[in-house]
């Protein structure tokens, strides 16, 4: 049922795009607006959450394994 | 530096393009007062003023990067670039049309030679008093890659710097398509364009032998000077553009081209960039392709 | 553009490089402190109480070697020291487990090696990584391929794929904590990984990125310090994110969420839900207040002792079915070169009565130098 309202969003915002023109993309440029602010702390709290949780992945690529886990 | 300086780029907001604009402004302006040598406070000058003295001159990082890259241009050019030879303007007036006399160049002649002057980084030593160096043959290209970077850094990609004819495309327009690069007709008198190039994203520089010179008994000299023989150049060019990924690389592969004289077409084509080349029947050749 | 340059083309952009225009590359350093809160004394059957503390530091290096050709490398060292949890016990028949704990003595050294390669041709990024991990007990290699395309002018803004693949050995043989039936000698597990994702631009202010991944894992899966741990030796995992991105103009902040729901064929699903609010106090300095919740449920073979039938079993928290919270803050300050960033970050999680479930503190300092 929650993937349900979440598929129904997602669909929703992706009906309401506005065409953005390439030189209007400043601000989504900025590095608070990137996927990743600071890849070296995400690294670490995926590293830690994948040690301490019954969870990994869907971030992107798929690193090696430690035995923490 | 002497010549028009153009910003061409796209962005969407008015502050961030005046921003950006006058940071690269800035930039320009401390690159001039920092290596020209018509300035008396530049480094240039107070190099030059240190020669014949033993104790030489304590450069900074930039400065240093800049000698390192005459350096390595000096022996990759077979010795043809030599940031040393300016001092051979002084032999050459092309306002006067007079032919220098072999005493005359041979005055200047012994001030020339980058093997002579001691580089040890940070230190440079001009052991000779007279002898000078001068960055003008390439720091002009340096700048506009330092302008273009200026844009790139702001996540600015559509457009171009251009310094007096040193240009750097770091973006395409918007819609993909390249930008119209005119190339100066080498004999016209008036500022007009023999061909056009299309770039997308890539630097181009040009040297020719149009800039300066004179015509003396039918022949042309020019301001492009052979440092081993103190003669300018013949039988080479009459304009080369030479496109490279930055445009300190395409100026100075476009400056050896020209001070190879006749070998200058095979050793361009050597190098791989992609170039064009008028001769003195504004014949154009070369592996761009123009409109 | 011909690519093949002649060496003097070659020597001359190399002397360039060393020129300020020319060179993109960053450095970074974190320093980090892991701790975990101690179990309740009186919860402890034997051992230590005392839990992980563990010191990290991570070692980046970015380098742009052309505009089209980057390069990375990482290096992670980590320092633990700590008791953890042995297996489950309910001596005093309350009803509720206690722990039996490892001594405190455990010490160990994991240090993890990452080089990548990327290359970019019109629009689309190719990075091959190549990965080594290695501590006391543990060692694994792992390669990967990713492939990002940009888009210029449209919404659909990016299309992002990638394999990974990871080849692990365990060698347990140095504890007295081992698991009681098995792993006398070198154990092995491997892995496969498969993502494809995409990217829409909404408007000038906003973003979305979702992608599924699929992951598939043979071999040892067991937990070698875990008693009476025994766990089927293949496992595949699905796991689906929506990232999307917001920023409030007038605020001068940007909304940052995150959301990941996993499922596996071990029973366990969960729900990740991640928000940060980066701040622009000013150019140089930056606030990011942060938060995540967690909740997962237990692994069809998880249960707490009492009945240890079955062909698989485990008493390990980590597989129970709880739910977590966690609070943050970073702060970044930028200068022309230099970022500064400290941040730190508290973690509870409850849903159950098993004493094995963490808190934490993480503390980090870095540094990050662009030259």
């Amino acid at each position: 049922m929650q993937n349900t309202i979440l598929s129904l969003i997602i669909i929703i915002i992706l009906g309401a795009c506005t065409p953005v023109k390439p030189w209007q993309r400043g601000t989504l440029a900025k590095e608070e607006m990137s996927w990743s602010y600071d890849p070296l702390q995400d690294a670490l709290k995926t590293h830690i959450t994948f040690s301490k949780e019954g969870s990994s992945g869907g971030g992107g690529s798929a690193g090696g394994g430690c035995g923490c886990n | 530096m002497g010549s028009i300086c153009q910003l061409k780029f796209y962005c969407h907001s008015k502050e961030i393009a005046d921003r950006i604009s006058q940071d690269a402004i800035n930039e320009a302006l401390r690159l001039e007062s920092k290596y020209s040598r018509y300035l008396d406070n530049s480094i240039t000058s107070q190099i030059n003023r240190s020669s014949g003295n033993k104790n030489g001159v304590i450069v900074d990082e930039e400065t240093t990067a800049l000698l390192n890259y005459a350096d390595t241009a000096y022996q990759q050019s077979n010795e043809l670039f030599d940031i040393t030879s300016g001092v051979l303007r002084k032999a050459w007036d092309f306002t006067s049309n007079n032919i220098p006399t072999k005493n005359n160049i041979l005055t200047y002649l012994k001030l020339v030679g980058w093997h002579n002057i001691i580089w040890q980084a940070p230190k440079l030593i001009l052991p000779y008093a007279g002898t000078e160096i001068d960055f003008g043959g390439y720091v002009k290209e340096y700048a506009t890659d330092v302008l273009a970077r200026i844009f790139l850094d702001s996540k600015l990609e559509f457009g171009l710097v251009s310094m007096g004819g040193d240009i750097n495309v770091f973006g395409p327009h918007p819609d993909g398509k390249p930008w119209q690069i005119g190339i100066q007709d080498p004999r016209s008198e008036v500022k007009k364009a023999i061909a056009y190039i299309n770039i997308t994203k890539a630097a181009l520089a040009s040297s020719g032998d149009y800039e300066r010179f004179m015509i003396v008994d039918e022949q042309r000299y020019c301001h492009i000077i052979n440092p081993k023989t103190g003669w300018p150049i013949q039988n080479s060019f009459a304009s080369v553009s030479v496109v490279a990924e930055q445009c300190l690389i395409a100026g100075t592969s476009a400056t050896i081209a020209m001070l190879m004289e006749h070998n200058g077409k095979a050793w361009l084509e050597n190098t791989g960039l992609d170039y064009l080349g008028i001769n003195a029947s504004n014949a154009i050749t070369g592996t761009l392709s123009v409109n | 553009m011909k690519t093949n340059k002649n060496t003097v083309i070659l020597a001359l952009t190399s002397s360039a490089m060393a020129l300020p225009a020319y060179s993109n590359n960053t450095i970074s350093y974190r320093y980090s402190n892991y701790q975990e809160d101690d179990v309740p004394e009186g919860r402890v059957v034997t051992g230590s109480n005392k839990r992980y503390d563990i010191d990290i530091h991570q070692f980046r290096l970015l380098s742009e070697l052309s505009d089209n050709y980057k390069f990375g490398l990482d290096i992670a060292q980590e320092t633990l020291s700590g008791a953890s949890p042995w297996y489950t016990s309910d001596p005093d028949n309350d009803g509720n487990p206690d722990l039996v704990m490892s001594s405190a003595s455990i010490k160990d050294e994991r240090t993890d090696v990452n080089i990548s390669g990327t290359y970019i041709n019109d629009k689309t990024n190719y990075t091959l990584t190549l990965g080594s991990s290695t501590e006391d007990d543990y060692q694994a290699q792992s390669a990967g391929i990713d492939i990002a395309k940009n888009f210029r002018n449209r919404t659909l803004d990016s299309i992002n794929a990638g394999l990974s693949l990871s080849a692990d050995t365990i060698d347990p043989t140095n504890s007295i904590f081992l698991n009681q039936d098995r792993l006398t000698e070198e154990a092995e597990k491997d892995s496969l990984s498969l993502y494809l994702g995409a990217g829409w631009i909404i408007n000038k202010l906003s973003t979305i990125r979702s992608t599924l991944s699929y992951t598939k894992l043979e071999g040892y899966l067991t937990d070698p310090y875990k008693f009476l741990d025994r766990r089927p030796n293949i496992k595949t995992q699905w796991a689906w994110t929506v990232k999307y991105r917001y920023f409030l103009t007038k605020l001068s902040t940007a909304l940052q969420t995150n959301y990941r729901y996993y499922t596996d064929d071990w029973g366990v699903d969960s729900h990740t839900l991640e928000t940060s609010l980066y701040t622009n106090i000013s150019e140089s300095l930056k606030f990011i207040p942060s938060f995540r919740f967690y909740e997962q449920t237990a692994a069809d073979f998880y249960r707490l002792p009492g009945n240890t039938d079955g062909i698989f079993y485990s008493d390990d928290s980590r597989l129970s079915n709880f739910y977590a919270f966690s609070g943050g803050l970073t702060i970044k300050v930028k200068t022309d070169s230099i970022t500064y960033v400290i941040s730190g970050e508290r973690y509870v999680s409850d849903g159950n009565e098993h004493q094995g479930l963490v808190n934490y503190n993480t503390f980090t300092i870095g540094i990050d130098y662009s030259f």
